[in-house]
């Protein structure tokens, strides 16, 4: 064990690694979500099809094969990302497919009648979301959002192949200099589960935020 | 140390400048200019060595260095990579360049050039202690279609194991090596193959009575690894040649890699002519 906690210069570098990495494709699968999610329900289908090929790549193939595309062949066409970069695009690209079922889901979950009453008040589409369906399928949302994000964080551990120097690249690091195994593991598999719990923590405290009055904390608590 | 290197530019220019115009090329004065080198480097002791602060040291990594600061790139920027993914940084020039035991073979060649052989070694198994099965050859292991050994996929033993009869379903592959060594500590594999000194450094490490080392193993060609380049840096590969020939005149060289447990006799009347079709 002490050999490999004498690493631990390369472990902290590798764990703000593992957070930046998990922040900022949060971020963009949200956005995603989002986009895609509202464009499932639009009335033009074009928009619908083009939300549809996109769910269905992005959904269907790998994403650890999207991350070495994207890193290693666009290159060859003169489309060139860092390494960083090229993770958070396949990380945030794969969950905001997965993410945009998530906003369709809880759109459709709001009852019909609320769309039918802020049509009849005469919103215009954007203040009918906003200000109407939006803030009530948010609440249901939430838990599934908090799942996906604690499932990201465990994808990053893949980005390893493409060169980002996250924690799980540092365990291989650990192990093939000190040749222990259980070791390292063992390390980032405890720093893995304290970052997850803290992002339970923080759906959790947005949670409470939407919450109106029901339960939708994913920490397992009763 | 850095004299000679400056007395040997110095030498190099004007040799150069006698015989025609000393004409670098669009890659080295590009490393001049930012002042240093993205070297993709495996994560595989001896030939690369992580420090616990994350330096990249090594054989390989050391000799590169060297070479670069003859060439007047005064930095080396250590990229840790996988080997499966050495050659396509190479060819999306993720990196300027790649070292630490990428062996030259006849296959490679046709995606990528290598400089001159920096580090030569010989083969070696792993086994349990006492050698059991009697492994001293990859005959042996193909003679024996119930064992089965474990490599790196892609790996020039994988090749060595297929070209000498073992069955494609005799080989497993690890990840890592460590987790190779696992496999034959759990009895999941009988034979372990691996390039000598990695073998060795990782046997040391591991400090298992219960395992045992064959090395040389007979009957397979001494491998040899060097510096790779993108196929468009020829004339990058030429300078570094020049440069790595003469660091190697100079003894330099041994005094480099012999600490980590090379030999640079071994490197001697090796080319990269001979180890790639066409002299690639």
């Amino acid at each position: 064990m002490k050999e490999v906690i004498a690493f631990y210069p390369i472990l902290i570098d590798g764990t703000i690694t593992t957070i930046i990495l998990t922040v900022l494709s949060a971020i963009l699968a949200l956005a995603i979500s989002f986009v895609v999610g509202l464009s499932r329900i639009s009335k033009f289908k074009i928009v619908r099809v083009l939300a549809i090929i996109y769910l269905e790549f992005f959904r269907g193939s790998s994403a650890l094969v999207q991350m070495f595309f994207i890193y290693f062949v666009l290159p060859m066409w003169g489309i060139y990302f860092d390494a960083l970069t090229a993770g958070v695009i396949a990380i945030g690209c794969n969950l905001g497919a997965y993410g945009s079922e998530v906003v369709r889901g809880g759109v459709l979950a709001v009852g019909k009648e609320q769309h039918e009453a802020s049509l009849a008040l005469n919103y215009s589409p954007y203040k009918r979301y906003r200000h109407v369906i939006i803030p009530q399928a948010i609440p249901v949302m939430i838990p599934t959002f908090g799942n996906l994000l604690i499932e990201l964080l465990k994808l990053t551990a893949v980005a390893s192949l493409i060169t980002i120097s996250d924690l799980t690249f540092m365990a291989h690091i650990i192990r093939v200099q000190t040749a222990l195994t259980l070791e390292p593991f063992l390390v980032i598999l405890v720093i893995y589960f304290i970052i997850a719990s803290i992002l339970v923590k923080i759906v959790d405290i947005i949670a409470k935020k939407f919450s109106r009055g029901r339960n939708i904390m994913i920490a397992g608590e009763n | 140390m850095k004299k000679l290197a400056l007395f040997l530019i110095s030498f190099a220019i004007l040799l150069g400048s006698a015989k025609t115009s000393f004409a670098e090329s669009d890659t080295l004065k590009r490393l001049k200019k930012q002042g240093y080198a993205t070297v993709a480097v495996a994560n595989e002791p001896p030939y690369s060595d992580i420090k616990t602060d994350g330096y990249v040291t090594g054989a390989a990594p050391d000799v590169a260095r060297a070479v670069l600061n003859m060439l007047g790139v005064p930095d080396l920027k250590a990229e840790v990579i996988m080997y499966g993914a050495m050659i396509p940084a190479l060819q999306a020039r993720r990196v300027d360049m790649a070292t630490s035991g990428l062996y030259i073979k006849p296959d490679r060649c046709e995606s990528i050039i290598y400089s001159e052989p920096d580090l030569c070694g010989a083969e070696a198994f792993a086994v349990p202690v006492g050698n059991p099965n009697n492994l001293l050859t990859y005959e042996d292991i193909a003679a024996q279609p119930d064992l089965k050994m474990v490599t790196c996929a892609g790996c020039a033993e994988e090749k060595y194991a297929l070209e000498r009869g073992v069955s494609a379903d005799q080989i497993v592959y690890f990840d890592t090596p460590p987790s190779g060594i696992k496999m034959l500590q759990q009895g999941r594999v009988d034979v372990f193959a691996l390039s000598g000194l990695g073998t060795q450094d990782l046997l040391n490490k591991t400090n298992d009575p219960n395992l045992e080392l064959v090395m040389p193993i007979t009957g397979v060609p001494i491998g040899c690894a060097g510096a790779a380049f993108n196929m468009d840096d020829k004339e990058f590969r030429a300078e570094y040649n020049m440069a790595l020939a003469k660091l190697k005149a100079t003894g330099e060289f041994a005094a480099i890699i012999e600490p980590y447990g090379f030999s640079a006799e071994a490197t001697a009347g090796e080319s990269y002519l001979t180890r790639c079709p066409d002299g690639k």
